[in-house]
């Protein structure tokens, strides 16, 4: 990106997973001073386990929930380490890339 | 006339015998206990025929006579005696009808119900005895009556526990007692209690030891109403069943007041009885009356309020004020059953609550409702003949007043949706206050002549102040800043279930192998000394 | 250590507490009570691996004792027959021979060779705080956490010099401010590994289930904004396990002290260490039976214990299921005529008995549907300060509503909420009193001769004194006539949010055309006195509270016309003529009451007086058939003993509940009508012909299945260990902070059921099972519902459900095994004759 555009480079992690993991996911997120996030619920997709139905009209914590970080690159070792760990006992995806953001103070 | 009141005293003492022998020999299904409920409510009932009896006709009773026509045992009604039956008789019914439902599942229902029978005619009988060895053997038995209550269910935790201790403490108060019938024996016989001239000539006779005899009653009264340092039994036996401490706050636990009443001629003389009696009582008071109000749990606030309630009657006899000490033992006990009871009513459900009016009052407003709601209520009391003129009488009313201007401070934090309702809880405040002072001066002019006159041992009642001055010290150093934590750590510490004894951990080393929920098996050393 | 590796080894920690908690059952609070499984975090694993794992650290035994099952066989509900069959279907291959070693904290260990009490002290003093805390007590801003409110308490506590020393609490009075740092000092303290770590922390919490399981909730299950004190799991983990090593060293240190060393003392252990009945409480009995016949008797004692168990378990399901299974297959006709009234009830077991009678009164069709009618609303009673969520658990709720008074004037509505203020103001100002400095003495002298008589009257005559009280109440607060609505501005719901719903609930439930006049909408509750547990006995659909509301929120939105043109345009054309009204089951007394009246048309008045007169005639039906199972009650005109019990403070089993439930069927009601289920089946209608994509199927098994089974599994936990994982005896419940439960004196939170739920005098009235899953629906439909969903696999393959199906009314029952492959259903007793014919 341009310097010119004035952005900043952070780290943006995304995880694919259950609802039910939500309320763990928000706590690591704050243990490791991530200050904002987003949270798509009722999503499906296709994966390792099979097939999961996104959409259940009466249940929020069994289907699959995507939820997007955004975090500087120093602090975002420490949360992949938890997301790591917390991904090796159950289903879930995990992506990691580059963002530029134009706000950072609302990232710090 | 009289035969019909002694038939009916005599009914309503052993009908709860009856009762229970029918539920040791009812067999498995309810029967016996229906039956035993029914033979309760029965005793209740001739209690009230007794009282009425006494209150048209005068005082009667039943006596065994022994030798040179001197009573050995036997059972007497007048005003006093009746209306301590009529509590104890009227306690034990509630309570059977309410175990007969509550403990329908228990399968050691009988076990309860007997020993709880035998517990009433106890009381019953400690309430009426005419003699003081009936007094005392009616003691010890309703002591071991309510070990047998509280044991009923040693499969429940810290039962076995519970009763062992209420057994320990029970032991060494009944023993104090005894001791004291012999002293009193040895040197009087078998004292009439009935009688205020035979009260006094046994005053006499027992002479030098009379303090010590008084003493040791003392000692008895403060361990049957949990007082002090003889009072840690009382808050194991919330591991009994809901029925049994409802049956110990109203009917056993006051025992220590209704012995002070009816031996008051003995140990009314005794300066140093009486002192013991009120720095034990009045300061169990200002301490239980605090830890209550940092208990977590309700039955466990119950306790604590019970432990400071009886130091408050026990306090009240203490200071010779035997009228306010029988309203105060009547009074708390159906107060706190029923709030064992319906112990089961504090969760509050969801969308129940209405909002609360938006208006504030101010502080000003508060205070102003609160005094003159006190001022209304004792004010109403004093007009009622026979209020004041018992002894106690004016700190009676302070204490009233103080409780009155708790309650309107607490009812005048929101203003009162309508002038209507306004006036409808003026008028009620006032009804409370004329109430309460019928029953103070019409009880209380009933009952004065089969009180005991206050001996000359006895304090001042306006000592009883000191119990308001240190519960208000204790609510003021909460207050302040720096005490506070320290101050609620202690309370929170201090009114921490007791830890039963310890057992070793049952739980056993067998081997080292640590598994984690995904099953995998590692092997690790077992290295207890690994701590540094 | 820097700040990203700190960080790093506080999220670690955080993903090891939460697997360490997995095992835990969430507590929620009674005044919601909710029926959990409580291995749903195990779910996972299979029921039996489940098992083996929680025996090993919680220390239950997991299956019916052997003694249930030996009453069983001789009562004939296990026969020879079940017992074949289910040996037939067990694997042969034994689930991977587990580990049966207990898993112990390091103190735990400490104290059994030692004799100390860290264990037992650490409890206690946890307790302490964790009550004071709860019941906001502690003297600490009111948005502190439980551990920094301890941190903070800790150095005044007059006991913590004497339990750990005076370096000890210097030592307390040092820990970090972050929970997580403490957990991780206080784990090196005590020489825990790093591997060691989940272990230690799951046994930390299964040493006490009620306080972990209200720190569960409220770190996982509560919405971020509820109100009350917050014991989240991290903390409550740092403050047991700051006593736990601070007591582990001053005991090491002491034992120092004396010259002997541990290792030492270890060698010197003498063989056959007293063996505690804990010690074994993994190897559960075998079940005896002599006069088995002699090769099953050789089959089943070749297995190990806990596989004869499990085969026991199954012949035992095995039972249950071929009765209902046959039951169903029987035909049966509905009526031709159309019905005068269609009643949609909860899916809740009780509301079977009430739909079987009143099919027999008259002529109704009745359905089930999941009771808070496909509404997920925070509701807001009128005049009152809370709102309510009516959803199961699963859900957050997507709108609001709100009950307001719909009468002309304001003046009966103000004067309602006065009443009810000054009746709060009331009890408000009593207890100030109770609790004050000098007031309690003659407030309890005082109220006590009114307290007295009210307390004779309320046990000698429940019902009247009930009756009055009622009276009084209504008498002060005069109730007014009101209405739910939604208000699109702020949270409500939009038109095309009301058709939504709408639709989903007649397309579920397969009322999507052919519709009454008249349809009830019938939530349900129970009345109960003194109870603790009166929320276990309201509807799981709405959060364990009364369903009232919700019929009456999906009737208004019913009866709009926005929402039929709505309705009519996706296809569900509801005739103009036709009326939905709402009303509440009582489950206690069986009454119905039907709300707003007054919105009911003059048209349909007489229809809706038939309809209560019709609804009371098959409640008395049905209080009948209960009164024959509620303990105590024989000889008593069943309705007034309802009734009675209802209202009865001293009445510890006023209903049965739940108990016995065993089976969800999922089909229509001509799959189940005439068949006498005896209350103990969850009805949730569902008709494959409006349902092509399987998506009201998979509605249905993804919630309500889900929430009927967390019932299931806990009322078959709470019977399997009463010990542990129920809440035990209710004659000696005490309350804490209005939130829990303890038995006595204090200690631990009590957890799932009280025994009262499940037992009668000693013996189960509950009989512990699996649910049932019965589903009616085309074969590749529900496969593929299955498929795509994770939650229903890990249920069905891990048997933690079964699950029965057939493609329509004439097609042949099958089950369906673990692996996912199906057989074909055939009663036991017809199998062994198969065998025996054929050799």
């Amino acid at each position: 990106m341009d310097e010119t555009w004035a952005l900043t480079k952070m780290t943006r992690v995304e995880v694919v997973v259950g609802g039910e993991e939500i309320p763990v996911l928000t706590e690591l997120l704050s243990e490791v001073g991530a200050i904002g996030f987003t949270v798509v619920s009722n999503v499906s997709g296709l994966g390792h386990s099979g097939y999961h139905q996104g959409r259940l009209l009466f249940n929020d914590r069994n289907a699959l929930s995507l939820i997007t970080v955004v975090l500087p690159a120093d602090r975002a070792g420490a949360l992949l380490d938890g997301l790591r760990s917390l991904l090796a006992h159950r289903s879930g995806v995990l992506l990691v890339s580059d963002t530029w953001v134009s706000r950072p103070e609302y990232f710090q | 006339m009289d035969m019909v009141g002694e038939l009916c005293l005599v009914g309503a003492v052993l009908a709860p015998l009856v009762g229970s022998g029918i539920s040791i020999v009812g067999g498995g299904s309810d029967r016996g206990r229906r039956i035993a409920a029914k033979l309760g409510w029965l005793s209740a009932v001739l209690a009230i025929t007794t009282a009425v009896s006494v209150a048209l006709g005068g005082s009667f009773g039943v006596t065994l006579e022994g030798l040179y026509g001197r009573p050995i045992l036997g059972l007497f009604a007048d005003q006093l005696t009746v209306t301590l039956l009529v509590l104890v008789c009227g306690v034990g019914a509630v309570v059977q009808s309410f175990a007969l439902r509550y403990l329908l599942m228990d399968r050691r229902a009988r076990r309860f119900c007997a020993a709880a029978n035998v517990v009433v005619v106890a009381m019953a009988v400690v309430s009426t005895s005419t003699t003081a060895a009936g007094l005392v053997v009616a003691w010890v038995a309703a002591g071991i009556g309510f070990v047998v209550v509280v044991g009923a269910r040693p499969d429940l935790p810290g039962v076995r526990w519970s009763a062992q201790r209420t057994l320990e403490m029970f032991a060494l108060g009944d023993l104090a007692l005894v001791a004291a019938l012999a002293l009193i024996w040895m040197r009087a016989g078998n004292v009439d209690l009935i009688s205020a001239g035979a009260m006094r000539l046994a005053a006499g006779r027992i002479g030098g030891l009379s303090g010590v005899v008084a003493l040791l009653i003392v000692i008895a009264a403060l361990t049957r109403s949990a007082q002090g340092p003889f009072g840690r039994w009382l808050p194991g036996t919330l591991s009994a069943p809901t029925p049994a401490s409802a049956l110990l706050h109203a009917g056993v636990v006051n025992g220590g007041g209704i012995l002070l009443i009816r031996l008051g001629a003995l140990t009314g003389d005794s300066m140093l009885a009486m002192v013991a009696a009120f720095a034990v009582a009045a300061g169990t008071a200002t301490v239980a009356t605090a830890l209550m109000t940092r208990k977590p749990d309700i039955k466990g606030a119950l306790v604590f309020s019970t432990m400071g309630q009886m130091g408050f009657m026990i306090a009240e006899c203490a200071v010779g004020a035997y009228l306010a000490a029988l309203v105060h033992l009547v009074g708390h006990g159906m107060y706190k059953a029923t709030l064992f009871f319906g112990s089961g009513s504090q969760v509050p459900r969801l969308g129940q609550a209405p909002t609360a009016p938006v208006n504030v009052n101010s502080r000003l407003t508060r205070t102003f409702a609160a005094v003159t709601t006190a001022a209304g209520a004792v004010g109403v009391m004093a007009l009622i003949p026979g209020v004041l003129y018992h002894r106690g009488g004016f700190v009676l009313l302070i204490f009233t007043a103080a409780t009155a201007m708790t309650a309107g401070w607490a009812w005048w934090d929101r203003p009162p949706g309508s002038i209507r309702m306004a006036a409808v809880w003026v008028a009620l405040m006032l009804a409370a206050g004329a109430l309460y002072g019928l029953v103070l001066g019409a009880l209380g002019s009933w009952i004065d002549p089969a009180l005991p006159v206050a001996g000359v041992g006895t304090l001042n009642p306006w000592w009883l102040l000191s119990m308001a001055a240190g519960g208000l010290a204790i609510a003021g150093l909460v207050r302040i800043a720096g005490m506070q934590r320290r101050l609620v750590a202690v309370l929170v510490t201090v009114g921490a279930p007791p830890a039963p004894p310890g057992r070793r951990n049952p739980t056993g080393p067998r081997d080292s192998r640590i598994a984690t929920p995904s099953g995998v098996t590692r092997s690790a050393n077992l290295s207890t000394e690994s701590a540094r | 250590m820097s700040d990203r590796e700190l960080r790093t080894a506080r999220a670690r920690l955080l993903v090891e507490v939460e697997e360490a908690a997995r095992l835990i059952a969430p507590l929620w609070p009674l005044s919601t009570f909710i029926a959990v499984n409580p291995f749903w975090d195990l779910r996972q694993m299979s029921f039996a691996e489940a098992i083996a794992y929680a025996v090993r650290v919680l220390g239950i035994s997991g299956y019916p004792s052997a003694t249930l099952f030996a009453e069983a066989y001789r009562s004939g509900r296990i026969t020879v027959a079940d017992l074949r069959v289910a040996l037939e279907a067990h694997p042969t291959a034994e689930d991977g021979k587990g580990s049966d070693v207990k898993i112990l904290t390091a103190t735990e260990r400490y104290d059994f060779v030692y004799g100390t009490r860290i264990a037992a002290t650490t409890e206690r003093e946890v307790a302490k705080w964790s009550a004071a805390f709860l019941a906001k007590m502690l003297p600490v801003p009111p948005d502190s956490g439980f551990y920094a409110a301890w941190l903070a308490m800790i150095p005044s506590d007059p006991a913590i010099r004497r339990i750990v020393g005076r370096s000890g609490r210097d030592r307390l009075a040092q820990l970090s401010v972050q929970p997580e740092d403490a957990i991780l000092s206080c784990l090196e303290r005590l020489g825990i590994a790093e591997e060691d770590r989940v272990s230690e922390l799951a046994r930390q919490l299964a040493r006490m289930p009620g306080w972990a399981g209200h720190a569960k909730w409220r770190s996982r299950w509560a919405p971020p904004g509820q109100p009350g004190p917050t014991l989240h799991l991290v903390d409550y983990l740092a403050v047991r396990l700051g006593y736990e090593a601070e007591l582990f060293s001053a005991a090491v240190a002491g034992r120092g002290r004396m010259g002997r060393s541990a290792s030492g003392y270890l060698r010197g252990q003498p063989h056959g260490v007293s063996r505690h009945p804990d010690v074994d409480r993994i190897e559960a009995g075998r079940v005896q039976i002599e006069d088995l016949p002699s090769d099953l008797g050789d089959e089943l004692s070749g297995l190990s214990v806990i596989e004869s168990t499990k085969v026991w378990l199954a012949a035992y399901e095995g039972h249950y299921r071929d009765q209902l299974l046959d039951a169903l297959s029987r035909p049966a006709s509905l009526s031709t005529e159309p019905p005068a009234v269609q009643a949609v009830f909860c899916i809740d077991v009780r509301s079977e008995g009430l739909r079987r009678h009143l099919e027999v009164v008259g002529s109704y069709e009745t359905f089930g549907f999941a009771g808070f009618f496909a509404l997920p609303i925070r509701h807001q009673p009128w005049g009152s300060a809370e709102e309510i969520d009516l959803c199961p658990v699963l859900l957050h709720p997507s709108s609001e509503t709100a009950e307001r008074p719909c009468g002309e004037t304001d003046v009966a509505a103000s004067r309602q909420l006065r009443g009810r203020q000054a009746q709060v103001g009331a009890r408000m100002m009593f207890d100030t009193a109770r609790k004050a400095a000098v007031s309690p003495y003659i407030l309890a002298e005082a109220a006590g001769f009114l307290a007295g008589p009210m307390a004779a009257a309320k046990t000698l005559f429940p019902a009247l004194y009930l009756k009055l009280r009622s009276r009084v109440r209504t008498m002060l607060a005069p109730p007014v006539a009101t209405v739910i609505e939604t208000h699109p501005r702020d949270g409500g719901m939009s038109d095309e949010e009301q058709a939504l719903f709408a639709e989903t609930a007649l397309i579920t439930m397969g009322l999507t055309r052919d519709f009454a006049p008249l349809v009830l909408l019938c939530g349900h509750g129970s009345t109960t006195e003194n109870n603790p547990y009166a929320s276990s006995l309201d509807c799981g659909a709405c959060g364990g509270n009364r369903g009232g509301a919700s019929a009456r929120a999906a009737a208004w939105i019913l009866n709009r016309a926005t929402t039929r043109d709505l309705l009519a345009q996706r296809g569900i054309s509801i005739p103009e003529e036709t009326v939905f009204i709402a009303g509440e089951h009582d489950t206690a007394t069986d009454r119905v009451i039907i709300f707003d009246l007054h919105l009911v048309p003059f048209t349909h008045r007489d229809g809706v007086a038939v309809l209560e007169a019709d609804l009371e005639r098959a409640a008395v039906a049905l209080a009948k058939e209960r009164a024959r199972l509620l303990p105590g009650a024989k000889g008593h005109d069943p309705v007034a003993q309802v009734t009675t019990r209802s209202a009865d403070w001293a009445q510890v089993q006023p209903e049965w509940g739940l108990a016995r439930n065993g089976a969800f069927i999922v089909a229509p009601r001509s799959a189940t009508i005439g068949a006498d289920l005896e209350c103990r089946c969850f009805l949730h209608s569902y008709d494959a012909a409006v349902d092509p994509d399987g998506v009201a199927l998979e509605t249905i098994l993804t919630a309500p299945m889900v929430v009927g089974h967390w019932i299931n599994a806990q009322y078959y936990f709470s019977t399997v260990d009463p010990d542990l994982l129920s809440a035990g005896d209710k004659t000696v419940h005490n309350i804490v902070a209005g939130t829990g439960v303890v038995a006595g004196a204090g200690g631990d939170l009590k957890v799932g059921l009280p025994l009262q739920s499940l037992f009668e005098s000693d013996r189960e009235y509950h009989e512990p099972m699996r649910l049932l899953t019965i589903v009616q629906a085309p074969q590749d439909l529900l496969v593929t519902v299955i498929d795509r969903n994770p939650v229903l696999r890990e249920l069905f393959d891990g048997q933690w459900v079964h699950l029965a199906a057939r493609d329509d009314q004439l097609d042949n029952w099958k089950i369906r095994r673990p692996d996912g492959t199906w057989a074909r259903w055939s009663p036991a007793a017809t199998y062994t004759e198969e065998v025996t014919t054929h050799g």
